[in-house]
C-alpha cells in the first residue's frame, strides 16, 4: 500500500443531525492543531447520510481548506461502513479518528501522534475526567466491564470516538454491524501494542442515553459476537462441538437411566416428562454440533485468505537489514 | 540436488537454541547440498527472538520469521511454509528432542519414490502416563479415522515435497493431521525411524487437554478429506436414515391404530414427528452446506492442486 501522505484525519458523522456550529469550531480547533504538527495530511469528512446541512458546510469549509476530502454515503449505512470506507481511501500513514464534534481535548491529536512515532501501533483514548451524565457513565461502565471480562482485555473506554493508529494495522480487518468499537482489541489480538491514554472530556453529542432495552439487547450480542469470533474463527467445531456434546451426554445419561429403569424394574413411563428431555437433548446436542460442522465447511472453502500469523519482520544475513513486513 | 527448507517453529526455546544451532551447524556442514533454514518465533515472551536474530545474521542461509503474537504452532509453521522456497520441507522442533542427524536418512527415503516422510519415535523419551500412552491411543485413532496408518503423528520432524504440502492451507491445529491431508491428494506416505532425545532444557508446553482438541478436528479432518466438496450427499443420507426411521415407526403406527394404548397413545406419534424432523434438518443443512460449497469454494481445489504432478522433459 502506498502511503503518500503522513497523516489522514477521519471525521464522521453518522446516526444523528450534526449540530454544524459545533461542528465548524472543531475543524477550526483541527486546523490549527494540523498546521502545528507540520507534517503532511488530509481531512477526511465522511458524510453517513446525515442531510443536506452538513454536506453543505463540509463542501464550503473545503472552499478554502484544501485538505478537505468528502465521502458521502446516500442514506446511513452505520459506522463500521463509514469508517471501513474511510481507512481505505485513507492515504495517510497514521489515521486518527473523529466525530464531528470535539469530544476530548485539543492536545489528544499531538499527544496520540507522539505515541504513534514512540512505536504504538494504536493509540486508543479513554476520557477523563469525563462530563457527561451519571447514567451515560453508568451504561458505558458497564459495557466496558462486560468487555474486559469476556475478552480478559484491559482497555476502560472503548466507546471514544477518537482513535489513532498506524493505516496497517487495520489492514484487512473488515467490520459489520457495531464491531467496529472493537478494532483496539482486534488489533490486541493480532499482536500490535495498542496503548490507552487518558485525556480531558469537552462534551458528548448524539442520541440521548435512555434506558433503551433494544440499544442494551444489541450491545450484549455484539459483545459475545466479538468473543466468538476471536476465539473460535477458525474452528468453530471447538464451540459448538463442546456445547453440542454437552447436551448430548446429558440426554444420553438420563435416556440410559430411563431405559435401564423400564428394563430393570418394568416402569411405566408414560408419565414421566424426563422422557420428552432426555430425547429432546439429545436431537438438540446432534443440531448443535452439525451447525458446527456448517461452520467448518465454511471456513475450508471460505477461509483461505484469513491468515492465522501476521508476521511483523523477517531477519536474515544476505542483505543484513531487517526488513519490515508489517 | 534439491534445495532443502527446515523449518522450526520456536516458542519460549531460549535454553535451547544455543544448541540447536550449533547441531544445525554440525548438520549443514555435512550435508553439502542447498539448505536453507526458516526459524518462526512464534510470539516468544522470553530472549528466544533475540538470540535467535543475532544467530542468525552470523550464518548465511538462515531466516528469523517473527510473528507478531503467540499464534499457535500451525499458524508458525504455515508462516514457515509460505516463505520456504525449498523443493523439498523438514519441520523440526526446537527443543532439541529432533535429531537434524535424521535428516539425511528422511530425504533418502523420499528419494525412493516417496511425497511424505514421517519420522518415527520408536523410543519415545517422555513420561509414559501423560504423554507417550495417549499420543500412542491418538495415533491409532487418527490412523484408523483417515486411513493413513502411520505411527507418530505428533512427531514434527516430517519431510515434505513441497509441491504436495504447499498449496495446503494450514489453520487451527490441523498440523497435526497433515499426513492424513497430504494423503487425500494423493502423497505417497511412509515413515522411519528416528532419534528421539529426552528433554533436558526448558518445558513441554503440551497438556492432556489436548484430547478434546484432537477428537474435534478428527471430525473436522475426516469431513474434510472425504465429503467437503459434496456435503450434500452425506448429510443427504442421514436425513435418508431419518426418513426410512420415519417411515418404519410410522407403518408401526399405521398398523396398529385399532389397538388401544391408553395414555401410552401419544409416544409413537411423537417419536414419528421427532424422526421427521430431523429427516427435514439435515436434508436443508445439507443444502445450506451445498450452497456454500458452490459459491466460490476452493477447499477441495487446493487439495485437488496438491495432487497435481507436472510432467515436465
Amino acid at each position: 500500500m502506498s502511503a503518500d501522505l503522513e497523516l489522514s484525519l477521519v471525521v464522521l458523522a453518522s446516526n444523528e443531525t450534526p449540530d454544524t456550529d459545533l461542528f465548524r469550531e472543531m475543524m477550526q480547533v483541527w486546523r490549527e492543531e494540523l498546521d502545528a504538527l507540520g507534517r503532511s495530511y488530509e481531512v477526511l469528512v465522511v458524510d453517513d447520510g446525515v442531510g443536506n446541512e452538513f454536506f453543505e458546510v463540509a463542501d464550503e469549509l473545503r472552499g478554502d481548506w484544501s485538505a478537505i476530502r468528502i465521502i458521502r454515503f446516500r442514506r446511513c449505512f452505520g459506522e463500521s461502513v463509514a469508517l471501513d470506507t474511510a481507512v481505505d481511501l485513507a492515504k495517510g500513514r497514521y489515521v486518527v479518528t473523529s466525530t464531528w464534534y470535539l469530544q476530548v481535548e485539543r492536545e489528544s491529536l499531538r499527544t496520540t501522534v507522539q505515541r504513534l512515532d514512540g512505536g504504538t501501533d494504536f493509540v486508543t483514548v479513554r476520557r477523563h475526567p469525563r462530563v457527561d451524565s451519571v447514567m451515560a457513565r453508568l451504561n458505558s461502565w458497564m459495557f466496558n466491564a462486560y468487555t474486559r471480562w469476556l475478552t480478559k482485555v484491559r482497555l476502560h473506554d472503548l466507546n471514544t470516538s477518537f482513535r489513532a493508529f498506524r493505516r496497517d494495522v487495520v489492514e484487512g480487518l473488515h467490520f459489520h454491524g457495531d464491531l467496529f468499537r472493537f478494532i483496539a482489541i482486534f488489533a490486541i489480538h493480532k499482536g500490535f501494542r495498542v496503548e490507552e491514554i487518558p485525556m480531558r472530556h469537552i462534551r458528548e453529542e448524539g442520541p440521548s442515553t435512555v434506558l433503551r432495552p433494544g440499544l442494551y439487547v444489541r450491545r450484549f450480542l455484539d459483545i459475545l459476537a466479538l468473543f466468538f469470533l476471536i476465539k473460535f474463527t477458525r474452528k468453530p467445531l471447538r464451540f459448538f462441538g463442546l456445547v453440542g456434546f454437552g447436551f448430548l451426554s446429558v440426554g444420553l445419561v438420563i435416556c440410559l437411566w430411563l431405559a435401564y429403569l423400564k428394563l430393570a424394574f418394568d416402569e411405566s413411563l408414560v408419565g414421566r416428562p424426563m422422557l420428552i428431555l432426555g430425547v429432546f437433548l439429545v436431537v438438540l446436542g446432534i443440531i448443535v454440533a452439525s451447525i458446527g460442522l456448517i461452520g467448518e465447511i465454511i471456513i475450508f472453502t471460505h477461509g483461505r485468505d484469513l491468515r492465522d500469523y501476521h508476521i511483523d519482520r523477517i531477519i536474515e544475513s544476505d542483505d543484513d537489514e531487517e526488513e519490515d513486513r508489517s | 540436488m534439491p534445495k532443502i527448507s527446515i523449518v522450526i517453529p520456536v516458542f519460549n526455546e531460549e535454553l535451547c537454541l544455543a544448541p540447536l544451532f550449533d547441531s544445525l551447524d554440525a548438520f549443514i556442514a555435512d550435508f553439502g547440498g542447498a539448505v536453507e533454514v526458516l526459524m518462526v518465533d512464534d510470539g516468544s515472551t522470553d530472549d528466544s527472538l533475540r538470540i535467535m536474530g543475532e544467530e542468525a545474521l552470523k550464518r548465511a542461509h538462515f531466516r528469523v520469521l517473527a510473528l507478531r503474537a503467540n499464534t499457535g504452532q500451525t499458524s508458525a509453521m504455515a508462516a514457515g511454509l509460505d516463505q520456504a522456497t525449498g523443493d523439498v520441507i523438514v519441520f523440526m522442533d526446537a527443543d532439541l528432542q529432533n535429531d537434524p542427524a535424521d535428516i539425511p536418512l528422511l530425504l533418502a527415503k523420499l528419494d525412493g519414490g516417496y511425497d511424505l516422510v514421517s519420522g518415527w519415535r520408536k523410543n519415545r523419551q517422555d513420561r509414559a502416563i501423560t504423554r507417550t500412552l495417549p499420543s500412542m491411543m491418538a495415533n491409532r485413532l487418527i490412523g484408523w479415522v483417515t486411513g493413513v496408518r502411520i505411527h507418530d503423528y505428533g512427531c514434527t520432524l516430517k519431510a515434505y515435497r513441497a509441491s504436495v504440502v504447499k498449496p495446503l492451507h494450514l489453520y487451527s491445529d490441523m498440523h497435526r493431521f497433515l499426513p492424513a491431508l497430504c494423503a487425500s491428494a494423493g502423497a505417497r506416505v511412509t515413515e522411519i525411524v528416528v532419534n528421539h532425545r529426552p528433554r533436558t532444557l526448558g518445558q513441554s508446553k503440551y497438556g492432556l487437554d489436548r484430547i478434546f482438541k484432537v477428537l474435534v478436528d478428527l471430525v473436522v479432518i475426516k469431513m474434510i478429506v472425504t465429503f467437503a466438496d459434496r456435503p450434500l450427499h452425506y448429510f443427504g443420507l442421514l436425513s435418508l436414515f431419518f426418513l426410512v426411521l420415519t417411515a418404519f415407526t410410522g407403518s408401526i403406527w399405521a398398523w396398529n391404530l385399532g389397538v388401544n394404548w391408553g395414555a401410552g397413545s401419544i409416544i409413537l406419534p411423537a417419536v414419528i414427528v421427532l424422526f421427521f424432523c430431523c429427516f427435514l434438518y439435515f436434508l436443508f443443512i445439507g443444502l445450506l452446506a451445498d450452497l456454500i460449497v458452490r459459491v466460490q469454494g476452493r477447499g477441495r481445489s487446493d487439495v485437488a492442486r496438491a495432487a497435481t504432478v507436472e510432467v515436465s522433459g
